[in-house]
């Protein structure tokens, strides 16, 4: 009988309780076509070493949960093969611009504060009563919006920013590409109020147009190019507060 | 009350930029703008002596004549027209103009660009050497 092609999975850990600093553990899982990195780490948990932790959900890069380095690139666990990898080993390590709690569990409460900054709600001057029914959009409308809609809140993008890495204050790339989808909504009356959060000191101002962010996101969101775009309005909405108002 | 988790912070490498294409590019995307604020500066220092008469001028014409000030122009000029395509690359990104409701190619746009701007350099070039 021939022996089950094994692959080796290299894993960056973090064990408080352990050591200060963090360690490499390697594992042999079963190589199979079909198994995304995700699935080798579930592996591991349940046959090899029940001390690994990592974040996991849906399995079908809809939660956002299972982002990590895979070969020093960020991506989601769940929607990168093994075979995908070119050497005979996969390394697979937190993502480095968060604090690491454990292992490839991240610290999450710096982008949270962020996502809420922004106020990722509709925002409405005043509400229509019930009776009158939906706030219907149309399908230009709805095109305006589609592609920042799809964010997932994976974090990749930060991932991505080194301005980002450099100074964890800055908006940075998901929070703003949400902001903008609620900029651009036909059913939101909050764009000024969301544009003088965006243009205030660690706003969209310090991108630098890298856009190593749109790159990484496994949404085909394009960040970058919603910084710039917010970049365009929030100058605009600066000078028009500047300008003398109409009586 | 809340208990404090101790967690890892991973400080960034100062070779960060040096592992990955696009980070290298826009480091020297950034260095390029260094460059461009050079030129600015030669150019102004140009305009200050031309207004301290010829023989200022000439004195700094003769610095910029030099070999060390040729080679200097020719790094400035490398440096120059590699932001100015960046600068087009991004245009197209951040504006993409659109014809009939829908965007145009960005490759359309970033080569239409770059022909407009030859098409001008090409009639100041004129315009500067006919001058001269």
């Amino acid at each position: 009988m021939a022996s089950q092609k094994t692959i080796k999975i290299r894993v960056k850990r973090y064990i408080p309780e352990k050591a200060e600093e963090p360690f490499y553990s390697e594992y042999d899982v079963p190589y199979s076509e079909d198994m995304v990195v995700l699935d080798a780490l579930n592996y591991i948990k349940d046959n090899l070493d029940g001390s690994l932790s990592f974040r996991w959900s849906c399995r079908m890069g809809v939660c956002g949960s299972c982002s990590a380095n895979v070969d020093g690139k960020p991506k989601l666990t769940c929607s990168s093969f093994l075979k995908e990898s070119k050497g005979d080993s996969i390394l697979v390590e937190p993502l480095s611009h968060f604090r690491t709690i454990k292992d490839l569990v991240v610290e999450i409460d710096v982008f949270v504060k962020k996502l809420k900054s922004i106020k990722p709600w509709i925002i409405r001057n005043e509400e229509k009563p019930i009776a009158d029914g939906e706030y219907l959009q149309t399908p230009e409308q709805r095109d305006l919006i589609k592609q920042t809609s799809m964010c997932i809140n994976c974090m990749l993008c930060y991932e991505a920013c080194p301005v980002f890495d450099m100074d964890n204050d800055f908006i940075g790339p998901a929070a703003a590409a949400i902001s903008y989808r609620s900029v651009m909504d036909s059913r939101d009356d909050g764009a000024k109020e969301r544009l003088d959060i965006l243009t205030s000191k660690h706003g969209v101002w310090d991108c630098t147009y890298i856009g190593e962010c749109s790159v990484v996101c496994p949404k085909a969101v394009d960040p970058a190019l919603a910084i710039q775009k917010l970049k365009a309005m929030g100058g605009i909405s600066i000078i028009k507060s500047l300008l003398p108002k109409k009586k | 009350m809340d208990k404090e988790v101790r967690s890892y912070e991973y400080k960034p490498s100062k070779t960060w930029w040096l592992g990955n294409r696009r980070y290298a590019l826009y480091m020297v995307r950034e260095l390029s703008g260094f460059a461009v604020a050079v030129y600015g500066f030669i150019f102004l220092a140009q305009l200050f002596t031309l207004s301290q008469g010829p023989l200022a001028y000439d004195a700094l014409l003769g610095v910029l004549l030099s070999p060390a000030g040729i080679l200097l122009s020719t790094i400035l000029l490398v440096f120059a027209i590699f932001h100015s395509l960046t600068w087009f690359d991004l245009t197209a990104k951040v504006q993409p103009p659109s014809m009939k409701g829908k965007p145009v190619p960005r490759k359309i746009v970033v080569t239409g660009t770059i022909i407009i701007w030859l098409f001008i350099s090409y009639f100041v070039a004129v315009f500067i050497f006919r001058v001269g």
